[in-house]
């Protein structure tokens, strides 16, 4: 029973994790609906920016999330503006969601990915600092600081982003667009711009995730891949645009991958978050936290 | 009028003529210097799970072949060069046998050789065995390479059975030396074509030995956290664990093996893989592998006992930055199995290559005055089925950073040097 409380820590710290990554991409398709297929290479470049301040200038990520993220909202907020709002202006707003805009993100997966490559090869670096060999005994169960650190910053993320949302002036204009981007820019509101920032903020948000990740994980060019994929199932589990859909998917996710590996084998328990999530998406196919509408 | 056009049509015929036969002269002379030289195509993982390993296979066999031109190229041939030719699998299968189908059919490489990947390997030599080119598989181990009836294909490296037997040996050899007895053994592996077949002979093997399987994880790649196996492995606590993985997740294993304190009583073996990555060693704190075992697909006391072995140490230490191990000295021989291939069948034929390899026998040579067998190997000479039966791997065990050759008892630095276990720490 105490072994198993030690495994849900686990799966609840992981899966927090994965919430935390996925945030940023709940974000950016509840707003413009583009679905960002770089999005893992973001957390990536994210993740070799906090590796370059502390092995240049000896910044601790936790410290350096103070000036990376405000790089990478820049970055989110240019790319929106030079790269993919000329394309949603062309495809005008008769189609939904364009096939170029899909296809315009995964070039840039595969071109920030290659470029990466290209300049820091495939080898696998660690960071190592007093924080990321440290460990808290809870119970019978021995876990890393680093996870426990990235638990309280996901849910303070999310805290954070849901307190922009609802209770500001620019949460309000973004929801307006979400909800109906005719109507809100009738009404006065400027809907490219509000597309930018909400970009720049998803961009931002998963780089503030890279530094919870990076202090545990391994930095290499092709490592968002891994928590991409993820990303976008916990996004729609846990419904596109909510942002405590996204802890609550990523939770779903983590947990049911920790403790059902203790029953089954684990790459069976990871066929276990398919079949929840196809099971789901046909009861419930808006996600676990969006109603439908009407 | 008409003798004019005759003259016209008479001048452009002559021109044509003339102008097609300085083509064809230029042709023979470009023809000519293209048939000298041999194009060799090398596949390797540059880029994907497996990039770090194939990166060093490439820088072995790069710089073979750089040591082999500046020798005087394939004397044979009158000093025709070797022109490699290098392609991307990005680790998975399919690339793999399409990149081999380009080498082949777009670059006309003379022969293939690669790939690293086991599951790589069994996508690309059907490939040259339909082109009828040979193929020196370097670095899979995956039996099937050699034992599915293909007539192009030889390897220079141990198949899968080799790898097991050899851990198995290392186990008993140390289980006898140190007084102990195991009982119990667990799995966790990668489900790949790999690490799936290894753990199906290990676990054959361990029930030979009558060990009792208590825990058998395949794990799938591309992991994002291996706490949930390591809890498993903990509470079943084996004897021994044994474990094949990559780079990215014998990182994350080892980590989560000392997170969740699991230190089993008579060691982590290891295939090899990962732990044979200097990126791993890198990467990770010593706490995380000491007193691991490990199966090196090479000779490590080669690096005590032969100076020419130090010499290229040194080098590839200088000019790679990282220390000479069993992907590069795997990279390095493969390369100069096939220029001992060319070198033997005298013409760039691939009927010729072909028998040439099959009638090869490369000796250990700790002198150098042969520098091909840089994997130590007793000797490199295939059997019918294209497996050199000659090779053969080390388990070392890793103690403060230090990898200790124990198993087979010859390839020992000192005859009295004994493995720790058993582990310091364990329950």
């Amino acid at each position: 029973m105490q072994n198993l409380l030690v495994v849900l820590i686990h799966g609840i710290l992981i899966g927090t994790v994965y919430g935390g990554i996925a945030l940023g991409l709940s974000i950016i398709f509840g707003v413009s609906r583009i679905i960002n297929f770089a999005h893992g290479s973001m957390l990536m470049a994210s993740t070799f920016a906090y590796l370059g301040l502390q092995s240049i200038f000896g910044i601790n990520p936790y410290i350096g999330v103070f000036i990376v993220a405000p790089v990478f909202y820049v970055l989110g907020y240019f790319l929106q503006r030079f790269l993919i709002n000329p394309l949603i202006v062309r495809e005008r707003s008769s189609v939904v969601e364009p096939l170029s805009l899909l296809l315009i993100t995964i070039g840039l997966w595969f071109t920030i990915d290659n470029l990466f490559m290209m300049i820091f090869g495939g080898s696998y670096r660690l960071l190592k600092n007093s924080l990321s060999d440290a460990y808290v005994p809870i119970g019978s169960g021995n876990f890393q600081l680093s996870k426990i650190i990235a638990f309280f910053g996901s849910i303070a993320l999310a805290f954070g982003l849901h307190f922009i949302y609802h209770k500001t002036e620019l949460g309000t204009r973004i929801r307006a667009v979400s909800q109906n981007r005719v109507a809100a820019g009738l009404c006065g509101i400027d809907v490219y711009k509000t597309y930018n920032i909400a970009f720049g903020i998803g961009v931002a948000a998963v780089s503030i995730a890279g530094a919870f990740l990076c202090q545990f994980y391994y930095v290499q060019p092709q490592m968002g891949a891994v928590f991409g994929t993820k990303s976008f199932m916990i996004v729609i589990l846990g419904g596109l645009g909510s942002i405590p859909g996204a802890i609550i998917g990523g939770l779903l996710f983590g947990i049911v991958e920790t403790v059902g590996a203790q029953f089954i084998t684990s790459t069976a328990a990871s066929v276990l978050t398919f079949i929840i999530f196809i099971v789901v998406l046909t009861i419930k196919p808006t996600g676990l936290l969006i109603k439908k509408k009407g | 009028m008409i003798s004019m056009r005759r003259k016209i049509i008479s001048v452009l015929l002559t021109g044509s003529m003339l102008a097609s036969l300085t083509a064809c002269s230029s042709g023979s002379t470009s023809n000519g210097k293209a048939s000298k030289d041999v194009k060799v195509g090398f596949l390797w993982p540059i880029s994907g799970g497996s990039s770090t390993i194939g990166q060093q296979h490439n820088d072995g066999a790069k710089m073979a072949i750089a040591e082999i031109n500046a020798n005087g190229g394939i004397k044979s041939m009158g000093g025709a060069k070797i022109i490699p030719i290098v392609a991307d699998s990005e680790t998975k299968p399919d690339v793999g046998a399409t990149q081999t189908e380009r080498l082949i059919t777009k670059e006309k490489v003379s022969m293939v050789v690669g790939p690293y990947n086991s599951t790589v390997a069994l996508a690309s030599v059907p490939v040259a065995e339909r082109n009828k080119t040979p193929f020196i598989s370097m670095g899979g181990v995956s039996n099937k390479v050699t034992t599915s009836g293909y007539k192009w294909v030889v390897r220079v490296n141990n198949m899968a059975n080799y790898d097991n037997r050899e851990i198995a040996d290392g186990i008993s050899i140390i289980e006898k030396e140190n007084k102990f007895e195991v009982k119990t053994i667990g799995f966790c592996y990668e489900n790949s074509d790999w690490g799936n077949e290894s753990a199906k002979i290990m676990q054959k093997l361990a029930t030979d030995k009558g060990w009792k399987i208590i825990v058998n994880e395949p794990v799938a790649n591309g992991q994002s956290d291996m706490n949930s196996q390591v809890l498993k492995i903990k509470r079943a606590n084996p004897d021994v664990l044994y474990s094949a993985f990559y780079t990215p997740e014998t990182i994350l294993f080892t980590k989560a093996l000392k997170a969740n304190n699991v230190v089993p009583k008579y060691g982590h073996w290891t295939a090899g893989g990962g732990a044979q990555d200097p990126a791993f060693f890198k990467a990770v704190d010593q706490s995380n592998y000491n007193y691991m075992f490990v199966q090196e697909d090479w000779d490590l006391g080669q690096l005590s006992r032969a100076k020419w072995v130090q010499d290229l140490a040194e080098k590839v230490q200088t000019e790679k930055g990282y220390k000479l191990n069993s992907f590069f000295a795997q990279g390095w021989t493969a390369a100069y199995v096939a220029y001992e291939a060319l070198e033997a069948a005298g013409k760039n034929d691939k009927e010729a290559i072909r028998a040439a390899l099959n009638t090869l026998d490369i000796k250990k040579d700790d002198t150098g005055k042969s520098r091909a067998n840089l994997t130590g190997y007793p000797e490199i000479k295939f059997d019918a089925t294209g497996q050199n039966t000659f090779s053969s791997g080390t388990i070392i065990q890793y103690v403060n950073g230090k990898g200790i050759p124990l198993s087979p008892i010859q390839n020992r630095i000192t005859p009295d040097a004994r493995a720790i276990c058993p582990i310091p720490g364990s329950k």
